[in-house]
């Protein structure tokens, strides 16, 4: 009997104990089915809503201005599409037999709990006990650590003689994966918020990956792009700063260049693929004046920060600032310092959308692929329901088209053609999935 | 209006071999450059000076190759045409060593034009004026 046979067994029977137990026991933990309300809200041509505009407001005030025109316009278009993981149920596709479908990413974790098999056990090496995917593909990239964050997801589709241009879906196979491909001009981002002791959400970053044809180019806006811009931002807003001595030190710490901490980001779980990365951190003190903080994080116009260093000296070099305190121009645990904002740089991530994670483990052949598809991670095309909290097959249409984006004209079902000045499929580092 | 004409002449010959302007091509090199190139181990954009950049690009070495930045440069952004290379394939697959930019930017430079000249020419052009010992 093959390896992949026995896990097929393995993985038939799992898919049959589920199923019994999702129709006559209780399910326990955090992976389970709930409604996003997402049903009830606006559709139109071009947009429909994922977030009540109730939900969405305290976060729409909270927006800042970026001084690059596009960026700007999506941030306070009324047809930018806005979402969370929460209301878009960010999942992944199971394409190998005997049992495909969709599964929330929550999934992964808890097949690998409920197992008695050391082998379907092993997802837990690549699904962590926040039930995710464990770094790299966790979160946000950069916010691993931090506490303190509240991800907007925002995706602005692009339009041709006023209308918006689909995403074009399609599959190889009856039950196959479903592919995707967003059309050139397509602009997905993220806003990072914090919440300051007020109660009130700060963004401190706005992260923006724009398709053409050939690839998505990233861009990052912060409100300051080096440590010593923000220093003199301090010393512009608070002329008698040397007499006070936590801001003192806290420019003191800015405009000192050795003080940077070595750091390295390491994924046990996908380290295959994803080599450590050496780096530094710049861990910034506390800064106690937070009406000085908001002023700081909300006043000025935000600049890019592609091919920014934050701070170099003493052989080492970060790319934003890093946090001792929950509440700071980033937040506590916040690492994106290790990380150049450029093209190739936020590819070592992206490309792995769709990857089998046979490639990671064999005994895991069966348990599907890397969340995301065309680059993007946290946008699919399925309807959230309950069938995507178990390992339901296709046959009970796992894997259901959301008919909201369908009545927003958002999808169309076609393959993408070789000669489409508007879609390409992207080359992929793995061998294809099924 | 001989003479007029004679001088018109004159000027336009000049600007046509007066060379490339080092500056303009630094700033071009950091526009096009610095996401990748002023950060990192493959760090070549050292400073906010285009002429610091411009000469540290003709006196610091690549770190795999040994060459210094310019003639690194010159083979990586000689095309084979004004057209974009495509992405579909690289510039040396033994190697995996690629025409740059990589990504977007590529097709940004493609298109940029320096009062009609394209930027990556004018970019090429410095480099070989200055390696041929002139910078003008």
């Amino acid at each position: 009997m093959t390896r992949r046979f026995q896990a097929a067994c393995a993985v038939f029977a799992l898919a049959c104990a589920t199923q019994a137990l999702a129709q006559g026991e209780e399910l326990a933990g955090p992976c389970e089915y709930r409604d996003t309300g997402a049903r009830d809200l606006p559709v139109r041509d071009g947009h429909l809503d994922f977030l009540a505009e109730s939900a969405l407001k305290p976060f729409r005030d909270a927006l800042p201005h970026v001084d690059k025109a596009e960026t700007e316009a999506i941030l306070r278009s009324p047809d930018t599409v806005w979402y969370d993981e929460a209301s878009m149920v960010f999942l992944y596709q199971d394409s190998v037999e005997v049992v495909t479908g969709a599964r929330a990413n929550c999934v992964g974790r808890k097949v690998g709990e409920r197992a008695t098999e050391p082998a379907i056990r092993k997802l837990m090496d690549y699904f962590g006990a926040d039930y995710k995917f464990k770094y790299p593909f966790r979160k946000v990239a950069g916010t691993d650590d931090a506490g303190n964050v509240r991800t907007l997801n925002f995706w602005a589709p692009p339009k041709k003689a006023g209308k918006a241009l689909p995403v074009k879906y399609w599959q190889e196979s009856a039950r196959g994966r479903w592919h995707w491909v967003f059309p050139v001009g397509t602009v997905f981002g993220e806003v990072l918020f914090e919440q300051g002791p007020d109660q009130r959400w700060y963004a401190f970053e706005v992260r923006t990956r724009k398709r053409y044809l050939d690839g998505w180019a990233p861009d990052l806006f912060r409100p300051y792009a080096t440590a010593q811009g923000l220093a003199d931002a301090i010393k512009a807003r608070r002329p008698g700063w040397a007499q006070d001595s936590n801001l003192a030190a806290f420019v003191r710490h800015l405009s000192t260049n050795t003080n940077l901490t070595p750091f390295t980001l390491f994924s046990e779980a996908y380290a295959k693929i994803f080599p450590p990365i050496v780096g530094a951190l710049d861990q910034l003190p506390e800064l106690q004046d937070k009406a000085l903080l908001a002023e700081l994080l909300t006043a000025p116009t935000w600049g890019s920060t592609e091919g920014a260093i934050w701070k170099a000296g003493a052989g080492k070099e970060t790319y934003a600032p890093g946090s001792q305190a929950d509440f700071g121009i980033v937040p506590k645990g916040y690492e994106l310092g290790m990380i150049p904002v450029n093209e190739v740089s936020c590819n070592r991530c992206h490309v792995e959308t769709g990857h089998p994670l046979r490639d990671f483990d064999f005994d895991v052949i069966l348990y599907g692929e890397m969340w995301g598809e065309d680059r993007i991670f946290t946008w699919h095309l399925f309807e959230p329901h309950e069938y995507i909290y178990d390992t339901w097959d296709d046959a009970d249409n796992s894997r259901k088209l959301n008919q909201r984006l369908v009545t927003a004209k958002l999808v169309k079902q076609e393959r993408v053609g070789a000669s489409d000045p508007d879609y390409k499929r992207l080359p992929e580092p793995f061998d294809p999935p099924y | 209006m001989r003479a007029s004409a004679g001088i018109a002449l004159w000027c336009a010959a000049t600007t046509a071999f007066a060379g490339a302007d080092p500056l303009q091509a630094a700033a071009k090199l950091r526009q096009y450059c610095k996401a990748c190139h002023a950060v990192g181990a493959m760090k070549f954009i050292q400073s906010d000076d285009d002429r610091v950049l411009w000469d540290g690009l003709f006196a610091d070495k690549a770190p795999h190759s040994g060459k210094v930045w310019a003639e690194g440069i010159l083979e990586v952004l000689s095309w084979p045409s004004d057209a974009p290379p495509s992405f579909d394939s690289v510039m040396d697959p033994a190697s995996n060593r690629d025409w740059m930019p990589r990504g977007a930017k590529r097709l940004d430079l493609a298109a940029d034009q320096v009062g009609g000249t394209y930027a990556r020419r004018l970019i090429i052009q410095a480099i070989k004026e200055r390696l041929a010992g002139l910078d003008y």
